[in-house]
């Protein structure tokens, strides 16, 4: 095996693990980890923050995203999104950047930029940009209409790159992680959701969660049991990190899946799509840092908000989802009608253009794309693979 | 066939092709020897071979013999026995324009001595390789086209929509057209692609090297410096274009 590949692996920014879909694995845990992305839809590198979790590669996660000692606070959370705006655009204004907020039109990217109209005087909305998309304006056209028409200066989601000089002139600023925040995505405990026992005792239903989950991942590798593996883990790791009680519910137990192993690829996510064209040009351990440092949620007040919150996160009543994020964007824009829009999935020309790019296998520490095949990169990854052992 | 080549038949080579009608028919004449090396229907694909080999120094001559009174007799497997008649060659010389190079056929002996079968097996390989790339690429781009067509067709109305809706909003046309420019990207990235293979060939000494090392060369110039873009495409090109040369 190529030590330094390998290596640098272990210090990468993120592993893109769906770009080993289709390799002929016969470790049954290598499978498992290679459908993680495909079973658990979103998922793209995972990481645990806090505890012990094995990975093939022997990761480490970034300590520019580390969690917070977890601790209940009672800070408001409209109180944090408003010091947030001012707190970038004060470091903004020292750094003679522009603020460009990528906009999706959905609630997380709409509650950021809303915090900036709202704070900032309209003679300051001058530092700040909008990066969209034709689908960010139907996602929420009466906020385009409203307050980004002809109101602020806008660039389109294909003119990014994350390169050095970008960075250098901007401040990226996303909507990112806001499901880790506000609770994950509810399909992966559907059933429960259906039945409104999404907030009972998750110690006393491990075993309907793992058949659950052996459901949902049965569309993608019948009977091979992926649930009883993951959710073992993921438990593990909860009890090993001494979050077994305070983190009690069904529902609490999936934001824990979330919050400690997604956080870090969430954060990142812009570089790991808007590198298409740079990857073989580094991002400076400067820029590295600025990134992180101004990722608008990655503070140690939103994460402890959120982990003090649970309760409201993922309500009884799951319609309650994102309420308090939703209120703040209502108190904005007045619109009734998002506040009370459902969310769906959308397969856009966005979604179609970017289904045709490779991206690459893994990101070095300074974002360094490298495919897989790039030298003997998949017979090593492939390796890390059959040599897993869960 | 190739390195150690014995046989005196190209239809023994895996890279024999019959042509498919007598209505269209092209063959390059190796002028000196009066000996036609391959004839075929695409005029595209055999005047891209002539191209290709004159970069060498290898001449050949591509003769229109669509309207030949005796064009029924000549194949593939037996274009070496065919030349044209002398009042034809006289004119023929190395000249590009196809109009001057029509001929009816001269059936000729078989003494085949001075008769190349080592590079009618090259003209053979070189037609086949581009003729598969070309229809490769268009296959491929047929169904990104197709793909591709509804989101173009629905951006398009989308952009009609917020023109009316928005009529004060200068962006709009400049964001749809972004989408709609990377949307076509890929398709005329496939175009390109088949001049990509016929500059890349364009630089490899097809005269001189044996067919595996034309093979080798090839494979190279393809996996390291082909592509400056990573579209799922070109991986699946690549892959499949090295299955038909290493089959």
């Amino acid at each position: 095996m190529n030590k330094s590949i390998l290596k640098d692996i272990q210090e990468s920014a993120t592993i893109n693990n769906h770009a080993l879909t289709g390799s002929n694995i016969k470790n049954i845990y290598g499978n498992y980890w290679i459908c993680l992305s495909r079973v658990l839809i979103g998922t793209v590198d995972l990481r645990a923050r806090m505890g012990t979790f094995t990975n093939p590669y022997n990761t480490k996660s970034n300590s520019l995203y580390a969690i917070p000692t977890l601790r209940p606070i009672d800070d408001k959370l409209t109180d944090l999104y408003d010091a947030r705006a001012i707190e970038i655009f004060n470091h903004a204004k020292i750094q003679n950047k522009k603020i460009c907020i990528m906009w999706s039109g959905g609630i997380d990217s709409t509650s950021i930029l809303v915090s900036f109209l709202k704070n900032l005087s309209p003679r300051d909305h001058e530092i700040l940009t909008v990066i969209l998309t034709s689908t960010s304006i139907l996602e929420n056209f009466n906020f385009y209409s409203k307050f980004i028409s002809e109101k602020l200066k806008c660039l389109h989601y294909f003119n990014v790159e994350m390169t050095d000089d970008f960075l250098n002139k901007n401040i990226i600023i996303h909507g990112d992680p806001g499901d880790c925040l506000f609770g994950p995505n509810m399909n992966m405990y559907r059933s429960f959701i259906a039945n409104g026992t999404h907030k009972m005792n998750w110690k006393d239903n491990v075993r309907a969660m793992k058949e659950e989950l052996n459901k949902i991942a049965d569309t993608v590798m019948p009977h091979k049991n992926f649930g009883d593996w993951y959710v073992d883990k993921i438990t593990d790791n909860l009890i090993d990190s001494k979050q077994d009680d305070y983190v009690s519910s069904i529902s609490d137990w999936w934001w824990w899946a979330y919050f400690n192993f997604r956080w870090e690829f969430s954060c990142q996510r812009p570089f790991f799509y808007l590198r298409n064209f740079s990857s073989a040009h580094p991002i400076s351990q400067h820029n590295v840092n600025e990134f992180a440092k101004n990722t608008f949620f990655n503070t140690e007040k939103f994460q402890l908000w959120s982990y003090s919150n649970l309760k409201l996160l993922v309500d009884q009543d799951v319609k309650n989802h994102k309420k308090e994020i939703k209120e703040y964007i209502f108190d904005f824009d007045q619109d009734e009608i998002f506040k009370n829009k459902d969310k769906v999935g959308t397969f856009t020309p966005i979604s179609y253009i970017r289904s045709r790019i490779i991206t690459p296998f893994y990101y070095d520490k300074n974002w360094v794309g490298y495919n897989l095949d790039h030298k003997n990169l998949k017979d090593i990854a492939e390796m890390c693979m059959e040599r897993y052992k869960g | 066939m190739g390195k150690d080549s014995k046989v005196m038949n190209i239809k023994d080579s895996k890279y024999y092709f019959n042509i498919q009608d007598k209505e269209n028919i092209y063959g390059l004449l190796n002028v000196l020897e009066n000996r036609f090396y391959i004839i075929d229907n695409d005029y595209e694909l055999l005047k891209f071979t002539q191209f290709l080999f004159i970069r060498s120094h290898q001449w050949y001559t591509m003769v229109d013999l669509s309207s030949s009174s005796n064009k029924e007799e000549i194949e593939n497997n037996n274009c070496y026995l065919f030349g044209c008649l002398d009042k034809d060659i006289k004119s023929t010389n190395i000249d590009l324009n196809l109009k001057e190079v029509n001929s009816d056929l001269l059936k000729r002996n078989t003494n085949l001595d001075f008769f190349n079968h080592s590079m009618q097996e090259k003209l053979f390989f070189i037609r086949g390789l581009i003729g598969y790339s070309k229809s490769l690429i268009e296959n491929f781009k047929e169904k990104e086209d197709n793909d591709s067509i509804s989101y173009k067709k629905n951006l398009l109305l989308y952009k009609r929509f917020l023109n009316i809706v928005l009529p004060e909003d200068k962006q709009i046309d400049s964001f749809i057209l972004s989408e709609i420019e990377s949307l076509d990207s890929l398709s005329k990235h496939m175009s390109n692609t088949f001049n990509k293979i016929i500059f890349t060939l364009n630089s490899i000494d097809l005269k001189n090297l044996l067919i595996q090392d034309i093979k080798d060369n090839f494979k190279n110039k393809l996996e390291n410096n082909f592509f400056n873009n990573n579209f799922n495409f070109n991986k699946d090109f690549i892959k499949l274009i090295l299955d038909y040369l290493y089959e």
